[in-house]
């Protein structure tokens, strides 16, 4: 149980910033239409916000900061 | 607790510091619970009233941010023990209030508890301080943009200088279970309302963080060293009333002695002014007679 819990914590150190922007950004630009004009679709859900997400959250990752 | 109080005039004795601070380390801190709970639950509602379209998002967000910037302190009386006063029958007052107080900020009670008695402990160090992150700070604008980033970075850096007090790593442990859920609580609100978190808990605890960061951490500690008597100010604002910031012109007596009430500190620092005056502390000589009541603005 407790190498389950560090791995994890582990995970969530090292890639907690990655899946905070696939995740949070990601939802949050798929709610401006303005990204809907790029449609990259999979099962009816548009991929693009979520992949822009997930690159804010690559680069605050090897920045080690958001801004 | 190291000072020296060998020109300290035997009135001024540290003894009768103390029996003056105990006088106001009595009474129940009600307001404070009050706010505590009140604020979580207006928070609360605005997510009904947001998403049942009762309010604008707008309305919302600016009740949430409000809650946000009322959210800390209920939780640091908290820390102190200042509900339960040592009374092992109410201590789940302290418990109750401190979690549900910070839901609004996303900070887990245990970990804000474990780094603030450390704060005391240690102000202004730069070695031991988690709070000294904020207090380096050289303008409110760093400020800003240091809690942009989270606390994430002053828990990595100071974590290890206190591993080694147990008391410590099993509050902070404890928090970092509940700071798991509320990430992972977040970022599935997120998924099902997108703009109802971002404007309703991530925005405004980001406003509430750099609110209490400033107030609590940075003004009152800016530019000062290290020691009782020398590590937080007296100050006063131009235009600006104590009542908008929490009354953190006077956290220099709750560094002096924490249980004193947050609400009962004017009435202290009026009995109390000649002991720091007698001892030095930055600002003392600036305190008006009368605080209670006084918005302590400068003109």
């Amino acid at each position: 149980m407790n190498a389950l819990v560090e791995s994890l914590s582990d995970h969530i150190e090292n890639w907690g910033m990655v899946w905070f922007g696939l995740i949070f950004l990601g939802s949050i630009f798929n709610e401006f239409s303005l990204f809907n004009a790029l449609n990259i679709s999979l099962f009816d859900i548009n991929l693009f916000p979520y992949i822009l997400g997930l690159i804010f959250g690559l680069v605050a990752k090897y920045r080690g900061r958001w801004i | 607790m190291r000072f020296d109080n060998s020109n300290i005039p035997a009135k001024f004795s540290f003894q009768k510091e103390k029996e003056v601070a105990r006088k106001f380390a009595q009474r129940f801190q009600w307001e404070m619970m009050l706010i505590g709970i009140g604020q979580a639950l207006v928070w609360l509602s605005t997510w009904f009233l947001v998403i049942n379209n009762y309010i604008s998002l707008f309305v919302g967000f600016i009740l949430a941010s409000i809650c946000a910037c009322l959210a800390y302190l209920p939780s640091h009386e908290a820390q102190h023990g200042n509900y339960s006063r040592g009374n092992k029958k109410k201590r789940w007052l302290d418990t109750l209030i401190g979690h549900v107080s910070l839901i609004t900020l996303m900070y887990p009670y245990r970990i804000m508890q474990a780094t603030h008695m450390k704060h005391h402990a240690n102000t202004n160090n730069p070695e031991k301080d988690f709070d000294y992150g904020i207090v380096s700070c050289k303008n409110p604008w760093e400020v800003f943009l240091y809690t942009l980033q989270g606390p994430d970075k002053a828990y990595k850096e100071y974590y290890d200088v206190h591993k080694g007090d147990k008391n410590f790593v099993n509050r902070f442990s404890r928090g970092l279970l509940v700071s798991w859920v509320q990430k992972f609580v977040q970022l599935a609100l997120v998924v099902i309302f997108p703009l109802e978190t971002l404007f309703l808990w991530f925005l405004p605890r980001k406003i509430g963080t750099f609110y209490t960061a400033l107030n609590f951490s940075w003004f009152p500690h800016q530019g000062l060293e290290v020691g009782r008597y020398k590590d937080s100010k007296f100050y006063m604002f131009k235009y600006m009333p104590r009542y908008l910031t929490h009354s953190m012109q006077l956290h220099f007596v709750h560094h002096l002695h924490p249980n004193i009430g947050h609400h009962d500190e004017p009435r202290a620092i009026e009995e109390l002014k000649p002991f720091l005056i007698a001892r030095g502390l930055p600002g003392a000589e600036e305190i008006p007679d009368r605080v209670t009541y006084n918005p302590l603005v400068k003109i």
